[in-house]
């Protein structure tokens, strides 16, 4: 390790949380939104989806290379940036200052979210059906589903704002206007990301009656 | 009716960098237009505290009292700044006549004493980004180069700097875990690399923008902008070089062979 | 590198200047500053620093340059140091600017030029209206370089308590304290520069920094070094009121197109264009001071009854304002509230900056061998007024002769003042280690800062804009007086660690010392010459007074030796400013 690592560290740091983590957000998300056609044509579009991705030739590599590599590098330099940061948001109440302690907060959720959303949906059930049923269980519980709920939305505050931040670091955006658009571009963002997770869970623990899979 | 207005103060002292620090409340007649120098000039006059126990003055910074040097900086109500620039009227608009002020020194300084802290670190930093222009020598050429009057109008902003440390103060990623060099040098490297002769040596100032503590630590909380007593655009600096140490390190890469460069 | 070493206490312009000198050429530089360098007194310099460029299409020339200075000081400087200032003047802009200044531009590129008082011709470079502060940071920077090269060592937080003089007379080093561990220690060096700046402090409510006491020329008087000129304290026309200080208000506000007016008989009385014509609002400061205190003082014509008068920049466009006057707009609209853009200031008169100063010789050396003075420190180019934007430039200029000549001296020495007997510096470091102690001990009833403020008010009420000779014997009177209870301070801070109190009780001893200079100067300056003014002595008396008054310290007070002026270049005419130069030199 030399000096100038510290930088390359950093930038590879922010550029993985876009490229690949967060576009597997996105293709994560638009999979699973294959739930929100509800009832039992949502339960078996949803089963299918899954199995077909996972009949998929070496999957297991490209889980390691473009999910768990990625998501681990960040997620443990991300930890060592959240310690060092000094927080001072009582006494500097700027927006783009809570946005970068929220991003340190969603950090520890996030990473505490996808610890337990890993184990659960990806190591002690394999089997597609067992994974989704389990999952509807757990989400039927209101406690679960907010728990859940509070996982996802860090996720998504984190992708989003992490965006705003990623074309700063990358010298995209510079002067004030364009940081100001991609500002409210990225706020944009995490509302629709928001709106469509907590669409899917509630289909999934079955809040939205006729849609859920409480009954299959 | 006018002397018995009286300002409040509530000051964290420290006798020494190791002792342990203390709040003191100090009790000021009220004069129009003081400000927080004029204050603890006041105090030292008579240095008394609340409970009428005779007590060492305070010590602090001071010397243009015109926020060109920068000395002042402190902790007023919790915000870094001049203390001359902070005007007791007008501090008292915003939170009420007679409303107590608390001073504190800045904490990302080492304390020396009282409200005095050692910037030191500050100019140090300023040696490693290399924040001159390398001219062969002091002496009499000729006519300087031409420089377009659109590049000095925001470089002239940036050179204002004062390295009073507001932005470092108010910056999240500055702490005593991190070596971040704070954002008023990252400003300052883009100056000396917009000059026609400074950007002569431009990579090796983002070269040393780009090691330990450099450019990367910037968290973009942007607080720096906020607090920032000349009003530079910080953010805007950052993010531009930002860009000049990416571009440089592709360019570093793509031209890198066995003798170094 | 030189086995040799220089050492320069203070950090402003000229102190950096004559760093850069001496470290380019190799030999070792000691840098002493009771302040991080960049946070010097230079910072607060504005409006800009002459040269003659003559970009403008005016024919201006050196030699313009060079009649307008000793005209405006009243032909009280001698004169061919000040022509060298003026004909060097251009190559230090551009030296200035190859290093990086951030001078304010034209469309095409080149330095831009502004007016300034007591010339006719465009003649100021300037960085919007924060110039000092713009030239400081540029050679604090070059400093830098070569302190990272490790040829200049600073020495931030150092107060010079005293020169080190060895039995023949020659300074070999000097004692310094530091401000924080208030540590006492001997610095040798070969050479002493002092660029220790003015004394502004001396003053209740000048434009200068606090660090501006004049101490280290008041310990060096005692110490045997002659102070020059001290009587003429320049008083700046345009300053705003403050409760701590006055704040300057550059006099680039004018330069630019800024008006001074009162009203009279309900009307705006735009009272300098109406008394020098030919001037207007550019006349000299103190001309300009001396009418501002008439309308104000004399005929009670002041804003609101009080002592001020409106500087009016509200009729010029505000992005015009901000581009060439951010700097004071800034600190107007902060320190005072009103916006500058919209509504006139109120301004009055400041003590500003000290012409006089140490005695030096055309190399800036002291009377004492080894001992160098340069910047607002020595007298040497200004005479009895100074003219604006001469103040950078003669702290860059007497830098650059100061430093050269510093090496030049410590070439021809017989030995190193490392090889001077340790006996010298021992006595002087015990000497200033029992005068600490006893500072320290100091149990009298009296609060330093009190003191210092008696001494300002009564400086600024008795040796102001308009002298008399019968408050100057009342201020001499004061001045013993005060030195009386200065013996009887009380010693109110009881740590030994980054004791201000202990260093300000020192300082104040040393400003009385430079104040009674001052006063005895004045009091025995029977005439009227640039901004030493007594009624009673209404004109300028060139048969007996066209003489630097010389100061020596004894322990009675100042004794006043006159020296000739060296008028060789430009004869001396009458000076005034309600007629242009030309009119005034074929006497008319």
């Amino acid at each position: 390790m030399n000096e100038k690592s510290n930088f390359l560290i950093r930038r590879i740091h922010s550029l993985l949380a876009i490229i690949p983590v967060g576009l597997f957000l996105c293709v994560h998300l638009c999979l699973n939104s294959a739930s929100l056609l509800g009832g039992e044509d949502g339960y078996t579009w949803y089963l299918n989806v899954i199995k077909f991705m996972k009949s998929a030739p070496l999957v297991w590599a490209a889980e390691l290379i473009i999910i768990a590599i990625p998501i681990l590098v960040h997620m443990i330099y991300g930890l060592w940036i959240v310690y060092v940061a000094k927080n001072n948001v009582l006494n500097y109440r700027y927006g783009n200052n809570w946005a970068f302690y929220l991003q340190r907060i969603t950090a520890l959720v996030a990473t505490a979210f996808l610890v337990v959303h890993v184990i659960l949906q990806r190591f002690l059930e394999h089997e597609p059906g067992a994974v989704l049923e389990s999952l509807a269980l757990t989400l039927q519980n209101p406690l679960y589903f907010i728990l859940y709920a509070i996982g996802f939305l860090a996720v998504a505050w984190h992708f989003t704002n992490g965006l705003f931040t990623f074309l700063i670091s990358w010298g995209v955006t510079v002067g004030d206007h364009s940081q100001k658009v991609c500002r409210v571009i990225s706020l944009g963002l995490f509302v629709v990301f928001a709106c469509w997770g907590i669409a899917i869970l509630s289909v999934i623990g079955g809040f939205i009656p006729g849609f859920g899979f409480e009954n299959i | 009716m006018a002397n018995d207005k009286v300002i409040s103060l509530r000051i964290k002292r420290q006798d020494g960098p190791k002792t342990a620090p203390y709040w003191e409340e100090f009790h000021i007649p009220y004069k129009p237009n003081m400000n927080v120098v004029s204050v603890l000039m006041e105090v030292r006059k008579n240095p008394v505290n609340l409970q009428g126990k005779a007590v060492n003055p305070v010590v602090w910074e001071c010397n243009c009292l015109e926020e060109v040097c920068g000395a002042c900086t402190m902790l007023i109500n919790g915000v870094p700044r001049q203390s001359c620039a902070a005007l007791i009227d007008k501090i008292y608009e915003q939170t009420g006549f007679g409303k107590q002020i608390t001073l504190a020194p800045l904490t990302k300084f080492p304390i020396i004493r009282d409200l005095m802290v050692d910037r030191q670190r500050m100019f140090e930093n300023l040696k490693r980004v290399k924040a001159w222009v390398n001219v062969d020598g002091s002496w009499a050429i000729n006519r300087g180069p031409r420089f377009a009057d659109r590049e000095q109008r925001w470089a002239y902003a940036i050179s204002r700097c004062m390295t009073c440390g507001c932005c470092q103060e108010a910056c999240p990623n500055v702490s005593n875990k991190s070596k971040f060099i704070g954002p008023s040098h990252i400003a300052q490297v883009r100056l000396f690399n917009t000059h026609p002769i400074g950007e002569m040596q431009k990579e090796e100032r983002l070269n040393a923008l780009m090691l330990e503590g450099g450019i990367q630590e910037c968290g973009n909380a942007q607080n720096c902008r906020q607090v920032c007593p000349k009003e530079i655009p910080l953010t805007k600096h950052i993010a531009a070089m930002n860009k000049e140490t990416i571009k440089y390190a592709f360019r570093r890469w793509r031209y890198k062979d066995s003798s170094g460069q | 590198m030189s086995k040799q070493k220089i050492i320069v206490v203070g950090g402003g312009l000229a102190g950096l200047m004559a760093t850069m000198k001496i470290a380019e050429k190799g030999v070792p530089v000691d840098l002493l500053s009771l302040v991080p360098v960049k946070r010097s007194h230079s910072v607060c310099a504005q409006g800009g620093i002459n040269a003659a460029l003559n970009t403008k299409g005016e024919n201006d020339s050196t030699d313009e340059h060079f009649d307008d200075t000793v005209y405006g000081g009243d032909f009280l400087a001698n004169q061919p140091p000040v022509k060298r200032m003026c004909e060097a003047a251009p190559g230090i802009i551009y030296t200035m600017d190859r290093m990086g200044v951030m001078f304010t531009r034209t469309a095409e590129g080149l330095l831009d030029l502004r007016n300034f008082g007591g010339q006719k011709n465009k003649r100021t470079a300037f960085a919007g209206a924060t110039t000092g502060a713009q030239l400081e940071y540029c050679c604090d920077e070059q400093v830098r370089k070569h302190e990272a090269a490790g040829i200049v060592t600073k020495y931030e937080g150092w107060e010079f308590l005293s020169a080190v003089i060895d039995e023949k007379g020659v300074c070999r080093g000097c004692i310094a304290q530091n401000l924080v561990t208030l540590e006492i220690r001997v610095f040798k060096g070969d050479a002493v520069i002092l660029a220790t700046g003015g004394g502004g402090m001396i003053y209740a409510k000048s434009t200068t920094s606090t660090i501006c006491t004049g101490s280290a020329a008041g310990s060096i008087f005692q110490q045997g070094a002659y102070l020059a000129n001290m009587e003429f304290i320049q008083i700046h026309p345009t300053a705003m009121l403050g409760d701590d200080k006055t704040r300057l208000m550059s006099e680039s506000a004018r330069g630019d197109g800024g008006r001074i007016w009162t009203y009279k008989d309900g009307k705006p009385w735009y009272f300098l264009e109406e008394m020098y014509p030919a001037y207007g609002n550019l006349v000299p400061r103190d001309i300009a001071s001396r009418a501002i205190h008439k309308v104000c003082v004399d005929m009670g014509l002041g804003i609101d009854g009080q002592n001020q008068v409106y500087l009016d920049l509200s009729h010029l466009p505000s992005e015009f304002l901000d581009r060439r006057l951010g700097g004071i707009m800034e600190i107007y609209e902060k320190f005072h509230g009103d916006n500058p853009r919209k509504v006139p200031m109120k301004i009055f008169p400041g003590i500003h900056y000290f012409m006089g100063g140490i005695h030096v010789s055309d190399e800036h050396m002291t009377n004492i061998p080894g001992l160098f003075a340069c910047g607002e420190c020595d007298y040497m180019y200004h005479g009895a007024n100074r003219l604006g934007a001469n103040s950078l430039l003669s702290a860059l200029y007497s830098g650059t002769v100061c430093g050269p000549a510093a090496l030049k001296y410590i070439k021809g020495l017989d030995r190193l003042s490392e090889e001077v007997e340790d006996k010298h510096f021992a006595q002087e470091l015990k000497k200033q280690a029992a005068y600490n102690e006893s500072i320290t001990k100091m149990s009298g009833t009296e609060n330093p800062y009190q003191l210092h403020q008696d001494l300002g008010d009564h400086m600024r009420a008795n040796v102001g804009v308009v002298r008399n000779n019968k408050d100057l014997a009342a201020n001499d009177q004061f001045l013993r007086e005060i030195k009386e209870r200065w013996t009887k301070i009380n010693m109110v801070d009881g740590h030994n660690y980054s004791n201000q109190t202990i260093l300000f009780t020192r300082e104040l001893k040393n400003m009385i010392e430079v104040a009674h200079a001052i006063t005895i100067g004045a009091l025995q300056r029977n005439e009227s010459r640039g901004s030493h003014y007594k009624p009673e002595f209404p004109d300028r008396d060139d048969e007996q007074f066209l003489k630097t008054s010389k100061s020596r310290w004894t322990p009675k007070g100042p004794v006043i030796e006159w020296e000739e002026v060296d008028v060789s270049l430009v004869k001396p005419r009458k000076r005034v400013y309600n007629v242009s130069k030309e009119a005034s030199a074929s006497g008319k």
